[in-house]
């Protein structure tokens, strides 16, 4: 048996893998204590029928994340190269707004107190300027200890190239007792601020993941001893965990962003099911929506990110996030626009159609007043109601000259229209054309916006998944178990030979000893290579597929096609700079067969919702929708809009000259018919 | 909303198809930049996004700007009106420019402009343009980068182009792009780059063509451009009525004093004068800056006032943001210099100067608006050059054929901003007209010969008061080839940023030189050749401190 947990705010989902079987539930989150609900879960999951025992309990959480939001991590010090004690509080010497004056860079995790230098130095290429004194070591980290910190952060310049001074600083924690990270092994790339930030929130959340996973395994142990844990990373791959030993915690910055990752994960695992390999993901949640790329099937990763402002270097999905969510408040600005968000009615009081006292105007308001979503029971406690929303829509239609149900459309226009940008910026970034690519929907209102959106970005397919209301949890059983690391090569392509086979060796090591520490025969894995590479003098690195990383020619060849293909020029004549070697061992996870659909000319006994019909605002005229109930929808079944999808927890919207079809696995794959 | 039946054009513009336009146009400009910075070369426009990516309709005026560079904010518009006059012949033109004296600011700041018509019958005017501006690290002259610190004259910094064709009918003109890369010791990186200008623009094109073909687009836009006017207007009125003046004095190379002078009137309705009577006149050397550059930091300033007041529904940054602010500069002055038989240099124009005149126009509202309007911030951007190239190399000769490794190292530096009634100023940060990022320590290393030694923050040197002024920072740089060229342009080095109420001032920034174990100090601005092992310290000013009645 295989259990997959995601711990939001509201929910936690959970999925479970009994004897190639999938069920699904939630439960209420329990944000004091997050492991109380796991444990409620993973007791309801053990009584289930069958005598398979567990084996892999699969997690992803938000812990890492809300501590950095929080500022509720570790007191740490900071040890650098002599020079460069305010490398955090200096950063990348700009400002986060053009045009506010009193925008500030976020404080920095450590106080300017707990900065320390040591009088060491290396060269670009790792050679010795000033060496390292064991003595100067521990008179630094001793200092620190004084100075009250609870965990160290190492980032010398240039120990990418050679960690040997960062490893003799952490000999010197170890005896003094205090946990600490060293940016070469965090991430063993240049860009000394990116790599200290990183090294940083990995010193900070130290403690508290610690601590979280030591909880977790008690529970686990308690309940279903033998069973191994794993951990969503923000790659949006699956690492395995112990909270004793070495090797057993994965670096806990990796542990940042792994909710959303679970989601893309298995939104590739659909896109891979019904043929679709380019996809833009949608999931909108109350207050924000977040949006990633498939390219080729696979998430698009980037290397650049940040929580809270602090950058974060690591491989992880690409996500952008808008500020737009179902709670998203309508407010007609002095000047006669529109806006909607960034300011959210959030849960509570919710949009004003909740009924909890909520008195702007939400997208959850527009959608109900558009009838794009029906007037239904959310839960025991909310029954969405038309006429509040109506309420709160009157004085602000009357304020904006328009009709009531205009100002509702309006809302949704706007809204799409904002989401809309970031989702396009990020589909250009990446080097290809919004149009191509499919839209895929999961998550609240995504699935009623998803065929108005796709229009909006000229796509004509669209793609609801099955059981949306869990899909990160679901996208956490799917993924395969993958150890990565990257080395930092910063060498000439003609010259790279030698470099590049010792950083492979040393990945090669590095990896196999993290997959036998748990048990997992190297053999079994696949291994994947690649290499960033860039034009000598250029700033900024492309990632090159590396099937032989010995081969520093084709490297150097295959970095002038993409070149080409991403920018649309490349120099054939000039030095290739090898700048990182990356590679991943990858388990692939066991095969799960996803519950098939109702079979095709069957109904489901129980259909509540297929009878009736929904009012629906399109085009400035109305229509009659039909609902359908999405359990009951057998494989095959084909439906135009206008209709109505219902399901527990999601519901979507098929407009008029919009068709679709159920396929094996419940998903339902729409498109446009001509002139839509 | 009535409708107005008897109108000519009947079209109804509600607050939804405004905003959706908004959203639209800001839209295909931020996707420019993406594509700009995507497929761009050289680390100063990939790495330090020194870029600005912006839409003009049938009239040049500005629709949508991505937030990228704010010394750019509106000055692209009279260089799509310099160019517009080029681009009537042949569908699929595009322009280059970069004359400061026809639609430029200063050299390295290279626009190419495209127009779009719907119809593409030659003749037709555009209905629309696009444009984006990038900062070449190397467009020739007497110093590597472009940025002399002694030029007297424009055509000693580098390559002029008035507004020239680089694209015809969607074909590049060779001998234009040539003349860019020969003017150049990085031609490469050059053609790189101005293709990525290249194809921002034609990007951009292609994604504004489904807006315009909306018939009512342009009643659209200008009820766009009326309602932001309207709302900025609003927020403008909250000024009170009166004239504001102030002064400030910058230094030219050999240290003699110019003086900058402006009175700001505002009637109270909310629209803005801005009088720059009093300015000293234009003389030989680099600190000249060109109308555009006083417009940006007009524009910039008025545009941060609509924010602080509306942080979140504040009107978009387009041309009837800044249509309530007129400017007048007497000619043949610093900010409006003749071009005359030999035009002036103007390169600090842009980097330094405009700092400068952002100061002297908030030190005017500060009376006025004591709550929203910050101390002075460091007033510079500490433009640090080193690089191998002779310093006399005329502009229009071709790369040495010499294969010695050559480099140009470009880099601005941060420093103290000022304080505000909200808060202390940031430490070691861009203030202002710019926000490029710094050369990673570790990337510069490894391009270039030299060893970054310490960069930190110079604590203390924010003004006191019961919020402190930013501390400025300080970078020292070893030179490890046996000789280079050193270029640095930089300012408040004898004044002070001033604080406000009680606050106290920034110190001043400095520069000295340490060779053979000596000390020496260096000018505020100095083109100088380097030896083996001389290390720069350039330490940068302090941000001014705030303290209430």
């Amino acid at each position: 048996m295989h259990l997959a947990t995601d711990v939001g705010g509201t929910f936690t989902d959970f999925v479970v893998l009994r004897e190639g079987r999938l069920e699904t539930f939630k439960l209420a989150s329990t944000p004091e204590a997050p492991q109380r609900a796991l444990d409620r879960g993973l007791a309801r999951a053990l009584q289930g029928p069958g005598t398979e025992r567990l084996r892999v309990f699969s997690h992803a959480s938000t812990v890492a994340t809300n501590s950095v939001l929080e500022r509720k991590g570790a007191k740490v010090s900071f040890i650098t190269t002599r020079g460069f004690a305010d490398l955090l509080h200096i950063g990348r010497q700009d400002r986060p707004q053009l045009y506010n004056f009193d925008a500030r860079r976020p404080e920095p995790l450590v106080e300017r107190e707990l900065c320390l230098e040591v009088d060491e130095r290396l060269g670009p290429d790792g050679e010795v300027i000033k060496a390292m004194d064991q003595d100067m070591a521990q008179q630094v980290v001793q200092e620190a200890k004084e100075a009250g910190a609870q965990a160290l952060a190492v980032c010398l310049l240039h120990c990418y190239a050679v960690p040997a001074h960062e490893r003799i600083l952490g000999e010197a924690a170890v005896k003094a007792g205090l946990p600490c990270s060293l940016s070469s092994q965090v991430w063993p790339e240049y860009r000394e601020y990116e790599r200290a930030s990183t090294t940083v929130l990995d010193a900070y959340l130290r403690p508290v993941i610690t601590e979280y996973l030591h909880d977790l395994q008690g529970i686990l142990d308690q309940r279903a001893p033998g069973a191994s844990l794993r951990l969503m990373v923000s790659s949006g791959a699956m690492r395995p965990a112990r909270s004793q030993g070495p090797g057993g915690l994965p670096d806990p910055v990796e542990m940042l962003l792994s909710g959303p990752a679970g989601g893309v994960a298995a939104a590739a695992h659909v896109a891979g099911l019904c043929g679709e390999p380019d996809v833009v993901t949608l999931d909108m949640g109350g207050t924000s929506t977040d949006v990633a790329l498939l390219l080729k099937g696979r998430p698009a990763l980037s290397t650049r990110g940040e929580v809270a402002g602090l950058p974060v270097r690591l491989p992880r999905v690409a996500i952008e996030t808008v500020g737009a969510g179902g709670g998203s408040i309508a407010r007609l600005d002095h000047g006669g626009t529109l806006r909607v968000g960034p300011d959210s009615a959030g849960a509570r009081p919710g949009p004003a159609s909740y009924g909890q006292g909520g008195l702007d105007l939400t997208i959850t308001d527009a959608l109900l007043l558009t009838g794009w979503l029906p007037p239904l029971e959310l839960s025991d406690k909310i029954i969405l109601e038309p006429e509040l929303a109506r309420q709160v829509a009157g004085p602000l239609a009357e304020a904006a000259g328009l009709e009531l149900e205009t100002m509702a459309m309006g809302v949704l226009e706007v809204a799409m229209a904002t989401m809309l940008r970031p989702l396009e910026a990020l589909t250009v970034r990446q080097g290809h054309h919004p149009g191509r690519l499919a839209l895929m929907a999961f998550g609240g209102a995504g699935p009623l916006l998803a065929c108005g959106l796709a229009r909006r970005l000229g796509s004509s397919r669209v793609v609801l998944p099955a059981r949306a209301g869990v899909f990160s949890a679901l996208g956490l059983a799917l993924s395969p178990v993958r150890f990565h690391r990257s080395r930092a090569l910063m060498v000439e392509a003609t010259q790279g030979q030698e470099r590049l086979v010792q950083a492979m060796e040393f990945l090669v090591g590095t990896l196999q000893e993290e997959a036998l520490g748990f048990d997992l025969d190297p053999r079994d894995g696949a291994w994947d290579w690649s290499v960033d590479g860039r034009y000598q003098g250029q700033a900024h690195e492309l990632t090159v597929p590396a099937p032989d990383p010995n081969s520093p020619a084709a490297i150097a060849r295959e970095f002038h096609a993409l070149h080409e293909r991403t920018n649309g020029y490349a120099f054939p004549q000039r030095p290739v700079e090898f700048v990182a070697l990356r590679g991943s061992l990858t388990f692939p996870s066991s095969p799960v067969e996803l519950p098939q659909a109702p079979a095709e000319g069957s109904r489901h006994a129980k259909a509540p919702w297929e009878a009736g019909t929904t009012r629906v605002l399109w085009n400035c005229e109305w229509h009659e929708a039909q609902n359908l109930d999405r359990e009951s929808l057998p494989c095959g079944f084909r439906l135009e809009g206008p209709s109505i999808v219902l399901e527990r927890g999601s519901t979507a919207f098929v407009p008029p000259h919009w068709k679709g079809k159920v396929d094996r696995w419940s998903n339902l794959l729409l498109e446009v018919a001509d002139g839509g | 909303m009535a409708d107005d039946l008897l109108n000519d054009e009947p079209v109804v513009v509600d607050p939804v198809a405004l905003t959706v336009l908004g959203h639209r146009l800001a839209g295909v400009a931020e996707q420019m930049g993406a594509v700009l910075e995507r497929s761009a070369c050289s680390p100063n426009i990939k790495e330090r996004r020194d870029l600005s990516c912006a839409i003009f309709d049938d009239q040049g005026r500005l629709l949508a700007q991505a937030a990228h560079i704010p010394v750019h904010l509106g000055s692209m518009e009279s260089s799509v009106q310099a160019a517009a006059s080029h681009l009537r012949r042949h569908p699929g033109d595009m322009v280059v420019l970069n004359d400061p004296f026809s639609g430029g600011t200063h050299l390295p700041d290279l626009t190419v402009v495209a127009p779009l018509r719907l119809d593409a019958e030659a003749e037709a005017d555009p209905q629309a343009y696009v444009a984006n501006r990038a900062h070449h690290a190397d467009v020739g002259g007497r110093a590597p980068g472009s940025l002399p610190a002694e030029a007297r004259w424009l055509d000693e910094e580098g390559l002029v182009l008035p507004p020239t064709s680089l694209m015809r009918e969607g074909e590049a003109i060779e001998e234009v792009w040539d003349l860019i890369a020969r003017a150049s010791q990085t031609p490469e990186e050059r053609m790189g780059d101005l293709q990525a200008q290249v194809s921002a623009n034609a990007w951009g094109a292609q994604r504004l063509r489904p807006i315009i073909e909306d018939s009512h687009w342009q009643a659209v836009a200008n009820e766009l451009l009326a309602v932001t006017e309207g709302a900025a207007r609003a927020i403008y009125a909250s000024v009170p009525q009166g004239t504001y003046r102030a002064k400030e004095v910058i230094h030219d190379q050999r240290g003699q004093p110019l003086r900058l002078q402006a009175a700001m009137t505002s009637d109270g309705t909310g629209s803005l004068e801005f009088d720059f009577t009093g300015t000293d006149d234009q003389y030989p050397g680099n600190l000249n800056a060109p109308p555009a550059v006083t417009r940006a930091a007009v524009n910039y300033v008025c545009y941060c006032l609509l924010v602080a007041r509306e942080p979140q529904g504040h009107p978009p940054a387009n041309h009837g943001a800044f249509a309530p602010l007129s400017i007048t500069i007497p000619s043949g002055s610093l900010l409006n210099p003749d071009p005359g038989e030999r035009p002036p240099a103007v390169s600090a124009g842009n980097v330094e100067t405009s700092q400068r005149i952002v100061d002297m126009l908030l030190s005017a509202l500060a009376p006025a608006l004591p709550e929203l309007i910050p101390a002075q911030s460091q007033g510079t951007m500490n433009n640090l050059l080193i690089g191998t190239l002779a310093p006399s190399r005329p502009a229009d000769t071709a790369v040495p054929a010499s294969s010695a490794p050559s480099f140009a190292y470009y880099e601005t530096l941060g420093g103290g901003c000022g304080a505000t009634s909200h808060g202390d100023g940031a430490h070691g940060t861009h203030c202002h007209m710019t926000n490029t990022l710094n050369t990673p320590v570790e990337a510069l290393e490894h391009a270039y010969p030299l060893r970054v030694e310490a960069y930190r923050l110079r604590p203390g040197t924010g003004g006191h008061g019961e919020h402190r002024g930013g501390d400025g920072l300080e970078r020292w740089v070893r030179l490890l080839a046996p000789s280079a060229t050193l270029t640095l342009v930089s300012g408040r080095r004898t004044t002070q940023p001033k604080g406000i109420g009680e606050g106290g001032p920034g110190l001043p920034g400095e520069q000295w030189l340490q060779r053979d174990g000596q000390c020496l100090p260096l000018p505020a601005k100095t083109t100088i050749e380097l030896q083996e092992d001389d290390v720069i310290v350039v330490r940068t000013p302090g941000g001014g401190g705030w303290s209430g009645e």
